[in-house]
């Protein structure tokens, strides 16, 4: 149970239902329960779906490599519903099961030769988070890769999918009834 | 030494050059701090700017508490740019000098406001265990407000994508700047 409850659309403001109507006419196509949590706050919850739209719909970073690296957040986060959220899409993308497999189940992948770049990924994602800084033979493999755009990029994406990790986490935003848990039986929300 | 390299004038987009000369009429960490790493990814500087710009002008939370889990997200972090940016920020708004000395040492601090003592424990236990007890919740919601509740989080999080961009790219301290967090890790343990 939430501890924040949904919002019911006809008795919102003219200021948070336009926020609303905007969020779900875009590509999202509906407001999903993080952004009603949001949405106390239309303004701000405008200016952090456009972030959020920015880094899904418009950045270079390949759609699979961003999505594993949600996956590793949500995973790091121990955050149920932004894995939920996500898996689906990461696995439309082309990530292997196997490897995000592994990945919920707190284990390090074995990367194929082919998944190079989920690897690297992997690494300096898992790395600064952990340690909260990235070694320079860490930073070199993924520049070389990457280039500076899409380290500041994928940088930025561990960042803003810990903050919604928060956001799910303060507010006990749960994947919906049914749903197995996703990290093996670890209980989500008190 | 920083990793990043400077992005040529010429070689910018009409976006990055419009959110270039902004940040060139700023003060210092305007112009050294994250946006100058987030400007190599065109577009992603001006919408993470938006976010945090609502945050500091617009949000209901007074700056006292907004430069407290600030100051706490540069601790956790280690991101001493932040924490140095930020401190006279904290002081001007209110927060106790003897808050702050806490803070930097890592040690529990003896506020002597309720609030920051809510939103403290909120964000430490966030940081910490990833999730909030009913009790720490209850506390924060009671002292902040749900609006305010909402920008507590927003701000620990806009912050941490802020600091681990700072993090990752080794943003310098300025010239002359000494370090605040005397135990920090580096990537090969304590300096």
């Amino acid at each position: 149970m939430s501890r924040l409850p949904l919002l019911d659309r006809a008795a919102l403001d003219e200021a948070t239902a336009a926020v609303f109507d905007a969020i779900a006419s875009g590509p999202r196509g509906r407001v999903s329960p993080p952004y009603q949590a949001l949405l106390r706050s239309p303004a701000l919850a405008g200016r952090i779906q456009s972030l959020g739209a920015f880094l899904r719909f418009e950045s270079a970073f390949p759609d699979s490599l961003r999505e594993f690296a949600i996956l590793i957040t949500a995973r790091a986060w121990n955050c149920a519903y932004e894995w939920h959220a996500h898996y689906p899409i990461a696995v439309a993308a082309g990530l292997p099961e196997a490897v995000v497999g592994a990945v919920a189940a707190g284990r390090r992948p074995d990367f194929a030769e082919a998944d190079a770049d989920a690897e690297l990924v992997y690494d300096f994602s898992t790395e600064l988070q952990e340690t909260r800084r990235v070694s320079d033979a860490q930073y070199g493999r993924a520049l070389a890769r990457f280039g500076e755009q899409g380290v500041v990029e994928l940088t930025t994406i561990n960042g803003y999918y810990a903050m919604f990790a928060m956001i799910l986490n303060t507010f006990e935003i749960a994947p919906p009834e049914g749903v197995a848990d996703p990290f093996g039986g670890r209980e989500t929300a008190s | 030494m920083t990793r990043l390299t400077e992005i040529e004038t010429g070689a910018m987009t009409d976006e990055q050059r419009r959110f270039h000369d902004w940040m060139a009429a700023g003060p210092w960490e305007r112009r050294e701090g994250p946006f100058k790493v987030l400007l190599h990814a065109p577009g992603l500087a001006e919408a993470v700017n938006q976010v945090n710009q609502h945050l500091r002008s617009q949000g209901t939370l007074a700056k006292r508490i907004r430069e407290l889990v600030i100051l706490i997200n540069a601790r956790h972090w280690e991101t001493e740019i932040e924490w140095l940016s930020h401190e006279p920020q904290a002081r001007d708004a209110g927060l106790d000098d003897a808050v702050i000395a806490a803070l930097a040492q890592g040690r529990e601090p003896d506020f002597r406001a309720d609030d920051e003592a809510a939103v403290h424990a909120f964000c430490r236990e966030l940081l910490e265990t990833r999730w909030v007890t009913d009790a720490t919740f209850a506390r924060a919601r009671d002292a902040v407000g749900e609006v305010g509740l909402i920008e507590v989080v927003c701000t620990l999080g806009l912050y941490s994508t802020l600091s681990l961009v700072m993090n990752a790219f080794e943003v310098p301290l300025g010239p002359g700047m000494s370090t605040p967090i005397a135990d920090r890790r580096g990537p090969g343990g304590p300096r």
